[in-house]
């Protein structure tokens, strides 16, 4: 299992490389010189030769394409992120500053769905049939077919501005007041988790059903257990194991949702930061940024991976 | 004396887009205690699920038990919920099933020792402790070595065979009156065949259980049951002592069956082998008659224009289906 | 008695083989038979009629600016109203279906291209090959789908030419996994060993042998993915990376409508119906057609 683990995380390592190197390539296909760019934005009318050739020496844009792929990689390492031509920051720090509200709202988002997704497929499967099973099996079709930032504008506007009950948008932080925080996170999360917990609430209930279908659990019956048990200790486990893959891929389409509702939700975190710096051909901080989600999303993979083994010992003892 | 198992007129029916699949159609049958009785037919004569109805294991969606008595030391099962107090305290505790499929028997997530003590808890009281002693003893029994490190493997580290005993422990771990081993065999290669009998015929005598070997293998039947029912088409066409059966077979299924079946000592000049004609019926809309005539060498006119005929006795403890007496054509 | 083990009963004449026509006949009454399969199919077959009479059915030319019905409500004389440059939103949404098939199909198209192409390459001459194409697939997969595609929709611009190569890239790792397991377990079959000693072309052997084993799985994946494209061109869309305006696309519909919530909400929400109604034809049909091609049921009642 230690082993497994071991190739995993080196398996994550080189992952992570490409995806740096696929990042850095792609925002090299830019058209148009950076600098430029920045001098358009800048408030200073006109640059002398030098003052660009300085500029270009100090953002690195002198050096050959390889070389400022290893030494932006070297600096990674380092710690440091580099700097951001559009906005002057560094980007390490805009960074830290954004991603923290991402994970907010991205972590309520996900235990949100993983609790009512599962929960609703369990209960779907045990009643199949039943009117909550049609009820709920139609809500989740829906769920999954509903544009999240298009629900986030429909919420905000009978929950703000209609009623009033709830504020725009926006972040508190959990630490200044958890009431306003809770508040203002209440549709964004919501936008951010429908599709999840539709998704989960279907792939969970089709689990269920999968399991229930097969011989051992009729065995379990011909020993005498009780339905409670065979479904507790049989049926339940068996069933999460491929519900595990759907959750982890839950965590990137959360990471990609946040892009769009972060933007409708004005909510100052790493979506926000990525498209505005798209838009703004701010390419150190889409490098950095998309590094940074990448990271993330390979762990909670490796986390996924690791956690077959504990459902499934089939993996744990090959 | 009232036998140990009583099975009176057991209709079981599914209900398919198709038709009413009419899979068990009027079977009678008793088991006593300490014998060996064989149920044998051909793939989808109904022999499953007669047995698996006795203990309402048939999925109620699709199947449906239309009539009949299933009783039990006295007790008619079938007036019990499928999923009730009742059954559960039967089924494992008085009478326990194996089934074909080893591989996918048992649960791939608990570990054996699990499979095995749970039921030790849920009939015998059992403490998890003396259960899991006794999990090892019934793994010992049934010839699995080092018990101790097999209670706590997993389904998929043992063979096939393996996982046979191992069902073979399970079920008989709260020594049951009525073993039911469907199929034990067909998934698993000659030589473990042979000793999965050999050790179920031992365990049932020193336990004094009485087994039901349901299967389409005569083979298996012919050196371990004492009595044997023969099905055909959802009925029981023949029925005596394994020996009246073999040495004088009387319904024209039952003579088909041997007839195909090579013996020892035979030579390729001595008998052609004779498959029986024709295909299984198909069980939606089946006609009144009897069921076995469209394949049937010895019919005549009765038969096309009587209905399905009762079991008679034709000797002691020996009953037929049939109109014909093919006793004179043999 | 003989202790023989091949004595079964099983009858001597030869068993039926399900010939292909009653296979395509089972299909279709499995798939008829579920409602909510018949009702997407419904939904899809109106989104197209939609898309190619757009011109006969909207009531207006979609890109008519009239500055003297900025922002009505809806009307007998505009249906849903009309937006801030005064054009007819419900003409809008019947062209921007036209915006949205184009997309779905030409991103589907080269999602399936592609990675029907690099996980055939990965599997067929396996060792480095494989791997390089399977860690470059998982570090695409690192990304999340709807950044890919902005990342690659914003560098090339926008306009749907590259809307669809930038979805289409983003949707292409499913395929290119799903085509490598199947052409891997193909490969190990021994009538592929078989077929080799006779010496039969690796190229024959991957197109005659594997895609018909992976055509059922390919078609379910195609028509969910059809959605999830739609959906993604909406986000795409929104951010204003989608097609160029003043083309109707139902996303951008909705990024107008936002800045105008108050006055008519309909501009911002009605195109979300749309979506919804198509996305869920799609899924309804993908699931239809999953249970109908569920290889399990073959032979089955």
């Amino acid at each position: 299992m230690t082993a497994y683990i071991v190739r995993r995380l080196m398996l994550g390592v080189v992952i992570l490389l490409l995806v740096t190197l696929l990042v850095f390539l792609a925002m090299r296909l830019l058209p148009g010189d950076p600098l430029i760019i920045f001098i358009s934005q800048s408030q200073v009318e006109v640059y002398s030769p030098e003052q660009l050739a300085e500029l270009r020496h100090e953002y690195g844009l002198d050096k050959s394409l390889p070389m400022q792929y290893i030494s932006w990689i070297g600096n990674i390492l380092r710690g440091d992120m580099g700097k951001s031509i559009v906005l002057g920051q560094d980007v390490g720090y805009l960074i830290s500053k954004r991603l923290p509200v991402t994970i907010y709202f991205g972590a309520l988002s996900f235990i949100v769905s993983a609790f009512l997704g599962i929960i609703f497929g369990v209960i779907c499967a045990l009643r199949r049939g039943k009117w909550i099973d049609s009820v709920v099996t139609v809500l989740a079709n829906i769920g999954i077919t509903l544009p999240a930032f298009w629900l986030g504008i429909l919420l905000m506007f009978v929950f703000s501005l209609t009623l009033h009950w709830l504020p725009t948008g926006g972040y508190v932080p959990p630490t200044e007041s958890l009431g306003q925080s809770l508040r203002a996170a209440i549709m964004p999360v919501i936008c951010l988790s429908l599709f999840s917990i539709a998704s989960l609430t279907r792939q969970t209930r089709s689990a269920m059903l999968e399991v229930v279908s097969q011989d051992y659990i009729r065995t379990a019956w011909s020993k005498g257990l009780r339905e409670r048990v065979i479904i507790y200790r049989h049926t339940i486990k068996n069933a999460m194991i491929p519900v595990i893959t759907i959750l982890g891929l839950q965590v990137g389409l959360i990471f990609g949702g946040s892009v769009l509702i972060e933007t409708v939700f004005q909510i100052p975190g790493m979506g926000r930061l990525l498209a505005n710096s798209l838009f703004s051909h701010d390419y150190q901080i889409v490098q950095a940024g998309t590094l940074v989600i990448a990271v993330v999303v390979v762990l909670s993979n490796l986390i996924v991976d690791i956690s077959y083994g504990w459902f499934d010992p089939r993996i744990r003892y090959g | 004396m009232s036998s140990l198992l009583e099975v009176k007129n057991l209709k079981t029916y599914f209900k398919t887009d198709r038709g009413l699949v009419k899979a068990v159609d009027g079977v009678s049958f008793y088991i006593d205690e300490h014998e060996i009785v064989g149920l044998v037919g051909e793939s989808g004569c109904g022999k499953s699920v007669t047995m698996l109805s006795t203990v309402q294991l048939i999925p109620t969606p699709p199947g449906i038990i239309a009539d009949g008595k299933v009783l039990f030391e006295g007790v008619d099962l079938l007036q019990y919920q499928a999923k009730g107090e009742e059954m559960s305290v039967i089924r494992g505790g008085k009478i326990a099933m194996i089934f074909q499929e080893p591989m996918t028997s048992l649960n791939p997530v608990l570990t054996v020792g699990r499979q095995i003590t749970e039921t030790l808890e849920l009939h015998l009281k059992m403490d998890s402790r003396s259960a899991r002693k006794r999990a090892a003893e019934l793994l010992n029994l049934v010839g699995i070595p080092d018990a101790e490190d097999r209670l706590d493997s997993y389904p998929h580290q043992s063979s096939g065979g393996m996982r046979q005993r191992i069902m073979i422990a399970i079920a008989l771990s709260c020594n049951p009156k009525i073993l039911i081993a469907d199929e034990p065999t067909t998934a698993v290669d000659v030589t473990t065949q042979a000793q999965l009998l050999e050790l179920m015929q031992e365990l049932v005598n020193r336990l004094n259980t009485s087994l039901v070997i349901v299967t389409h293998n005569l083979g298996v039947v012919a050196r371990y049951a004492e009595r044997i029912y023969v099905m055909y088409a959802g009925r029981i066409v023949e029925s005596g002592l394994s020996d009246d059966i073999f040495l004088n077979p009387l319904h024209p299924y039952t003579i088909g069956l041997l007839k195909c079946v090579p013996q020892l000592g035979e030579t390729k000049s001595d008998r052609k082998l004779v498959p029986i004609s024709g295909l299984p019926p198909n069980l939606i809309d089946m006609p009144q008659s009897c069921a076995f005539l469209p394949r049937c060498s010895y019919h005549v006119e009765k038969c096309q224009l009587e209905v399905w005929p009762e079991l008679h006795a034709v000797g002691k403890d020996h009953f037929v289906s049939c109109y014909v007496d093919t006793r004179e054509n043999q | 008695m003989p202790n023989n083990v091949a004595n079964t009963v099983e009858p001597a004449a030869p068993p039926e083989i399900a010939p292909a026509q009653s296979e395509f006949r089972r299909v279709m009454r499995v798939f008829f038979g579920r409602k909510l399969a018949v009702v997407g199919l419904a939904l899809i077959v109106f989104l197209i009629i939609t898309a190619i009479f757009a011109p006969w059915l909207a009531p207006y030319p979609p890109n008519d600016i009239d500055m003297a019905q900025t922002l009505a409500k809806p009307s007998a004389e505009h249906w849903l109203g009309t937006d801030n440059l005064g054009r007819d939103i419900l003409s809008r949404i019947i062209y921007g279906a036209r915006t949205s098939m184009i997309i779905a199909i030409g991103a589907t198209a080269v999602s399936v291209i592609l990675g029907e192409a690099l996980g055939l390459i990965a599997a067929h001459f396996g060792g480095i090959v494989f791997q390089i194409i399977m860690r470059f697939i998982d570090a695409l997969m690192a990304v999340p789908m709807l950044l890919v595609a902005l990342i690659m929709a914003s560098l090339l611009g926008g306009g749907a030419k590259n809307v669809i190569l930038a979805l289409g890239v983003g949707m292409l790792s499913v395929h290119a996994r799903m085509m490598c397991a199947q052409a891997l377990s193909v490969k190990q079959n021994d009538y592929i060993l078989a077929a080799r000693a006779i010496g039969m072309g690796n190229l024959r052997m991957m197109f005659l042998e594997i895609v018909p084993n992976a055509f059922p799985a390919l078609v379910v994946v195609i028509t969910v993915g059809l959605g999830a494209v739609i959906l993604a061109e909406a986000g795409l869309s929104f951010l204003g990376v989608g097609v160029m305006p003043p083309y109707p696309a139902w996303g951008g519909m909705i990024s107008e409508g936002y800045k105008y919530i108050l006055s008519n909400p309909v501009l911002a929400l009605s195109p979300g119906v749309a979506i919804m109604m198509v996305v869920f034809g799609f899924n309804m049909m993908g699931d239809g057609l999953r249970d109908a091609l569920d290889p399990r049921l073959r032979g089955v009642i």
